[in-house]
């Protein structure tokens, strides 16, 4: 193990080209207005947007393999208030794509892939909801041919990607996110 | 699009967990002067929070297919949950911009036999309302004003933010969801935490992030003392509505904030019943606002 | 018919290595084009000087002509002597045989020598066309009008004052002072901020470093006119006469007024006083500071019932109010304006996260300044806005709306040192209470400011690298501040009493409107914009009006009186002259041709034209700068600039082409960085091909497009434009037009089927030498595909 870090300013080059506003990641100069923004943070520090920036700054690559990095709720307040117009939350997407590329995703969304693929939908009805559906006087409405869906993911990549081993967070029976 | 019809986006949450709001929906725009279509063909948006942090190409390009299929209708879309309004906008949004982005998706595409052509508008209810019918004319639709009744209007997340791209309202200090709360005779107050996040997108991962987050909501919400929450997203719905009784319970709390879909609320204000909108349905109990509206306390 | 005697300079035997000075002689003299043809080795030493003096005398010639080095490096002198001689400067032209020639082209002598021949050619050209310039006496009126009254506005009357000139001050606000008024102590003396370089005055105490200004004795000087409650609305005329329209406000109280106080205790009306954030009160009639300047109470006509009641004219013992008095507009005429209109914070409630206006604890370190100041509403002591209770814990949140690209990209200078000066001032004073500061960075940049910063964490004030997004309302009464503290990797959740924000600071409301009426420029941050950043900080781009203090940029006071002094200086040494002996080297309109467009109105960057409805443009010559954007953009040729009309110009091209040397490439290059980069490239001997052969402009945009094209069409194949960079031009704008109509022309030619790169334009600093040369051996190459 080395005893100090070698920082590489080559990773938010990288991190750039898959967002088209992510070169904005340059002018961060590491105020923490969006940690403290982040509602995530105020209750559990293990997820701090602005560490996650740095990282990718200094080029700590590791960090794809954090599973913390999924705990973020998607707000978007730390784009919102960067007074730089670093495009924070775009950014942390990138880099949980990069994670689910090694593997480091969450396991319910595994299951939620699978709903998607099976049905076409993330929350798919259940008997009892067509049900309540029919008593409450609604239509049935016809969704999207759950094999069109299938073929879009396969082609695209998706299905393989998801096939690994999920390494982050608890299970979720499926449904709901 | 030219139409003076939308294609109604309800998403998967409302009709397969909440059909009750689609209920209160179905009833109130039936009764307005916006003809709101239902489409086959329509998939998940998909959702806006973990599936593109899986893969932001998968992403853009389902979403891109469910523009496609109003293309084809003729439509453009109205999306009534805040998750799908951003997908949807957002993907049309980065098409429009980002050229390689734009490759893969109708690459992609062109494998299942659809063409994106970029013509669709996407809109979420409350901006139609607002714009296509506007304050006024809703408060004409009104036969009993929701006089004294203190509403914490919610916006949600992905309405507005992130603002560079959607461009709906000032981030943080719109005015759409609080004019509309207004026309239907309610007061809409001003609380602490406006902004903050329902907590939906940390989902199980930290049970006790979520619901604090939650927790912080309600709270300022009633030391404003509200006498309920607005909602125009499902998800939040869920979050405010359906936690609050577990959190009450886990935690020893005592919140007694009914919480009401937007459509719930106009709804009330346009004369219809709770029984005609499906209220038992909410768990918390919307009777204290129903004892209010009626002239009580 | 012009008669010009030729002078050839070989600089002491040495250009002769390179031209053949025998044979340049002979040709002048076969040409008949000169008069004389005198040679040289030493012309610009005294007796060479003494001896072209003599020469022009004896041959009694009206223009001349001298080749030898540039007109850079011995113009002066040479322009001198032929003064000396009877004649007007501006009837001599330089040909550059040195660093444009003989330095340039060493190893190609023939070449050179031809060359040589071709720019004393061009010279007499030029020399045959010159017109006479008449120079103008625009006297200067002795008075400056200085806008704002605060801490840079009187430091510039009082250092004027004391130069002998008259001086007018135009204070919006019912008193003198400024933002100054609400600071209370301030830094680096900590001690008073209502302080003034003093002027001598024995009645009131001598001589002595500073003086409150209550005490500074403007109000009695008899050169300074000070007019309160007063704002400019309108400024016409020019630098040296300018005519300024001041609308006064009625003060309802006359300068009879003693300051008794007698009319305020009477005064049946209480309000809220917004000076003190709406914390105390004051009466209709009031007085707005103690130390307020004019000692004058004034009438608040929002909230005065006037006749209705009228209690105070009967309590007044001298008689000094009158509720009818009206506005009163008067013109001031002055000679010089400085603008010291000052700044002001931003306001806080743009930021909504931060509760300012919400939670009464959340304030402005202005407004922490009046809580902490004895004439303040709790008479100084800390005490919480909400309840009265006393404040355990003080947070400071820095930067808020600077540096910040959705507000005010800048960085506020000041506000760091303001908050550490109250960090300083509540710890001393109130050791129990806990203060804590969030910041992004600490800037303590003035001179020896570092000790704020050593004081404030010797006295333990608790430092939090990080900004807070947001503050609420936490239980009994506290603010919850969440931070993350950055340099300890952790969600800090902090409670307080109190929270001060140290806001971002903006020109002064009015700012932008009065630019208008002035026609200053303003900077992308909204803030005056220096006539030059690096060297006139004082200076705006209109002759005449100056700007002092932090109207510029932030600054603390003691910039903002240095500032002030170097305003006051610029103004004084202006109207010292006089008046204004101006050359004429300026734009001519002929009426007969203008289209009345107002395409050269809009084109000056200086404000010196104008074009009525239906008439023709009018140059106002004292503001104008000679850089002839204005004829470069005339579709009609109508305005030219004088001593660089087309047809000079041309006569220029003409010249230099005459001796069929092939390629032709002509360089027209600006005089300030477009030609020292060329004499440059001479002074390094980097050499270029001969075939390339300068003449100078003002400004590049002076060439106007019908010019390109004709020397493009009549044996010229190259034209090389050469200014500087666009965001450094000397005259504002004129290489970004420059450059833009290049750019046009040469779509054009595409277009038509000719070579676009027969006509290019290089920007370059002027130590650029290399870029010019590349540019130009490349130029060469280009034209010939």
């Amino acid at each position: 193990m080395e005893a100090y870090y070698e920082i590489s300013s080559y990773f938010r080059k990288e991190m750039a080209e898959l967002h088209m506003e992510g070169e904005t990641v340059n002018y961060c100069y590491q105020c923490a207005t969006c940690s403290g923004a982040c509602p995530v943070f105020r209750y559990n520090s293990k997820y701090n947007p602005r560490k996650l920036i740095e990282s990718i700054l200094t080029g700590r690559k590791e960090v794809i393999h954090d599973p913390n990095i999924w705990l973020c709720t998607v707000c978007h307040n730390c784009t919102e208030v960067c007074p730089q117009g670093v495009r924070v939350s775009e950014l942390l997407t990138v880099l949980r794509n990069l994670a689910t590329r090694e593997g480091n995703f969450p396991e319910h969304l595994k299951a939620e892939t699978r709903v998607l693929v099976e049905t076409g939908l993330v929350n798919a009805p259940s008997k009892a909801t067509l049900s309540r559906r029919a008593k409450m006087g609604l239509p049935e409405i016809k969704t999207a041919d759950p094999a069109e869906i299938k073929a879009l993911l396969e082609h695209l990549g998706f299905i393989e990607v998801m096939a690994k081993e999920g390494k982050a967070g608890k299970e979720e029976s499926g449904g709901g996110e | 699009m030219a139409s003076n019809a939308y294609a109604m986006f309800l998403g998967c949450v409302i009709p397969n967990l909440l059909p009750h709001i689609e209920v209160s929906i179905r009833k109130v725009f039936g009764k307005l002067d916006v003809e709101v279509k239902d489409i086959e063909g329509f998939s998940c948006c998909p959702e806006p929070i973990g599936i593109p942090g899986l893969d932001i190409t998968t992403w853009v390009t389902l979403a891109a297919r469910n523009l496609c299929v109003a293309e084809e209708a003729g439509l453009d879309i109205v999306a009534f949950c805040n998750g799908c309004f951003e997908t949807l906008k957002e993907a049309k949004i980065l098409l429009e911009h980002d050229a390689k982005l734009r490759g893969r998706v109708e690459e992609a595409l062109s494998k299942v036999g659809r063409e994106y052509k970029g013509r669709v508008e996407v809109k979420h209810f409350i901006q139609v309302l607002y714009e296509d019918v506007g304050p006024a004319k809703l408060r004409g639709y009104v036969e009993r004003p929701l006089k004294g009744v203190k509403v914490a209007a919610h916006y949600g997340c992905h309405l507005l933010r992130p603002s560079y791209l959607l461009q709906v309202d000032d981030p943080f200090n719109p005015v759409l969801l609080d004019a509309l709360v207004e026309a239907t005779g309610a007061e809409s107050v001003d609380y602490f935490r406006k902004f903050l996040c329902c907590g939906c997108g940390v989902g199980n991962l930290d049970e006790e992030a979520n619901v604090k987050m939650v927790m912080e909501k309600l709270h300022y919400v009633t030391q404003a003392k509200a006498d309920c929450m607005a909602v125009v997203c499902p998800v939040c719905f869920r979050q405010y509505d359906v936690r609050q009784m577990m959190i009450n319970k886990t935690y020893g709390k005592n919140y007694n904030v009914p919480v009401l879909f937007y459509t719930q609320l106009l709804g009330l204000a346009m004369g219809l019943t709770p029984e005609e909108l499906e209220l038992k349905f909410n768990r918390t109990k919307v009777d204290p606002l129903m004892v209010k509206l009626n002239g009580g306390t | 018919m012009a008669r010009i005697g030729l002078f050839i300079c070989d600089c002491g035997g040495t250009l002769a290595k390179t031209v053949n000075f025998d044979d340049v002689a002979s040709w002048a003299e076969k040409s008949g084009r000169f008069a004389f043809v005198a040679r040289h080795s030493d012309l610009c030493g005294e007796q060479g000087l003494r001896e072209l003096e003599a020469k022009i005398k004896e041959e009694g010639v009206d223009r001349v002509v001298v080749a030898a080095c540039s007109p850079k490096v011995k113009g002066e002198e040479l322009a001198r002597s032929v003064e000396a001689a009877g004649l007007s400067r501006y009837n001599l032209v330089v040909a550059n045989i040195r660093e444009q020639c003989a330095w340039a082209h060493p190893s190609h002598p023939m070449e050179a020598t031809e060359k040589a021949k071709a720019l004393i050619n061009a010279a007499a050209s030029r020399a045959e066309k010159l017109d006479d310039v008449p120079v103008k006496s625009v006297p200067i009126t002795q008075r400056a009008l200085v806008i704002g009254g605060g801490i840079s506005g009187i430091t510039a009357a009082q250092e004027l004052a004391e130069l002998g000139f008259d001086v007018t001050i135009v204070e919006r606000q019912p008193t003198l002072g400024g933002l100054c008024l609400k600071l209370g102590t301030v830094f680096p003396t900590n001690d008073c901020s209502l302080c003034v370089r003093t002027t001598a005055c024995p009645a009131l105490g001598g001589d002595s470093t500073r003086k409150c200004i209550y005490r500074s004795a403007i109000e009695v000087d008899p050169r300074i006119q000070v007019l309160t409650n007063a704002e400019v609305v309108d400024v016409m005329g020019e630098v040296g006469n300018f005519n300024v329209v001041v609308k006064k406000k009625p003060r309802y109280v006359s300068d009879a007024c003693i300051n008794c106080g007698a009319c305020a205790e009477v005064c049946p009306v209480s309000v809220p006083d917004e000076f003190n954030l709406g914390l105390s009160e004051r009466k209709a009639i009031y007085l707005p500071f103690p130390q307020a300047i004019p000692p004058i109470y004034v009438i608040d006509p929002e909230n005065c019932k006037f006749k209705e009641c009228g209690k105070c004219v009967e309590a007044c013992p001298v008689n000094a109010i009158n509720l009818d008095e009206k506005e009163e507009t008067l013109t001031i005429n002055a000679g010089t304006i400085i603008v010291a209109t000052g700044f002001e914070e931003y306001d806080p409630r743009r930021l909504t996260e931060y509760g300012y206006g919400k939670l009464p604890d959340v304030v402005t370190q202005v407004d922490l300044a009046r809580l902490l100041d004895i004439t303040g509403p709790t008479g100084g002591r800390l005490l919480r806005v909400s309840d009265g209770r006393p404040v355990e814990r003080i947070v400071m949140i820095q930067c808020v709306g600077s540096r910040d690209e959705n507000h005010n990209f800048y960085c506020s200078n000041i506000c760091c040192m303001i908050a550490l000066k109250h960090a300083v001032m509540i710890k001393k004073r109130f050791p129990e209470v806990d203060v804590v500061i969030a910041y992004m960075d600490i800037r303590p940049v003035g001179s020896r400011y570092e000790e704020y910063y050593r004081e404030a964490r010797e006295l333990g004030v608790t430092f939090i690298r990080g900004k807070p997004a947001s503050v609420v309302p936490g239980e009994n009464g506290k603010l919850i501040v969440d931070v993350e503290n950055t340099l300890a990797g952790e969600y800090n959740r902090v409670e307080a009493d109190m929270v001060a924000l140290s806001m971002a600071m903006v020109p002064s409301r009015g700012t932008q409107e009065l630019a208008r009426i002035l026609g200053v420029k303003l900077g992308p941050d909204g803030y005056v914009e220096a006539l030059d950043r690096k060297v006139r900080p004082a200076e705006t781009n209109v002759a005449g009006i100056f700007v002092a203090g932090a109207a510029m940029t932030p600054m603390d006071i003691p910039y903002s009186i240095t500032h002030a002094s170097s305003a006051a200086i610029m103004a004084a040494r202006l109207m010292k002259k006089g008046s204004i002996e101006k050359p004429l080297l300026t734009a001519v309109v002929n009426e007969d041709t203008c289209g009345k467009c107002q395409v050269c109105q809009w084109a000056c960057p200086f404000n010196a034209i104008t074009v009525e409805e239906d008439k023709s443009a009018v140059v106002t010559e004292a503001k104008c700068f000679g850089c002839g954007l204005c004829a470069g953009a005339c579709p009609t040729e109508s305005i030219q600039l004088r001593n660089h009309t087309d047809e000079q110009i041309m006569a220029s091209i003409e010249g230099v082409s005459a001796d069929g040397v092939k390629p032709n490439i002509v360089v027209i290059a600006c005089y300030e960085c477009g030609y020292s980069a060329i004499d440059y490239a001479g002074m390094l001997g980097m050499e270029y091909p001969a075939n390339v052969k300068v003449i100078g402009v003002p400004c590049t945009a002076v060439v106007d497009p019908q010019e390109i094209l004709r020397a493009l069409a009549n044996g010229v194949d190259g034209i090389m434009i050469v200014g500087c960079f666009e965001e450094r031009c000397h005259f504002s704008r004129g290489a970004k037009v420059a450059g833009a109509r290049v750019a046009l022309l040469r779509a054009m030619l595409s277009q038509l089927g000719v070579n676009p790169q027969r006509l290019q334009m290089v920007n370059v600093d002027c130590a650029e030498a290399d870029k010019f040369v590349t540019a130009a051996k490349q130029m060469i190459q280009e034209v010939q595909q």
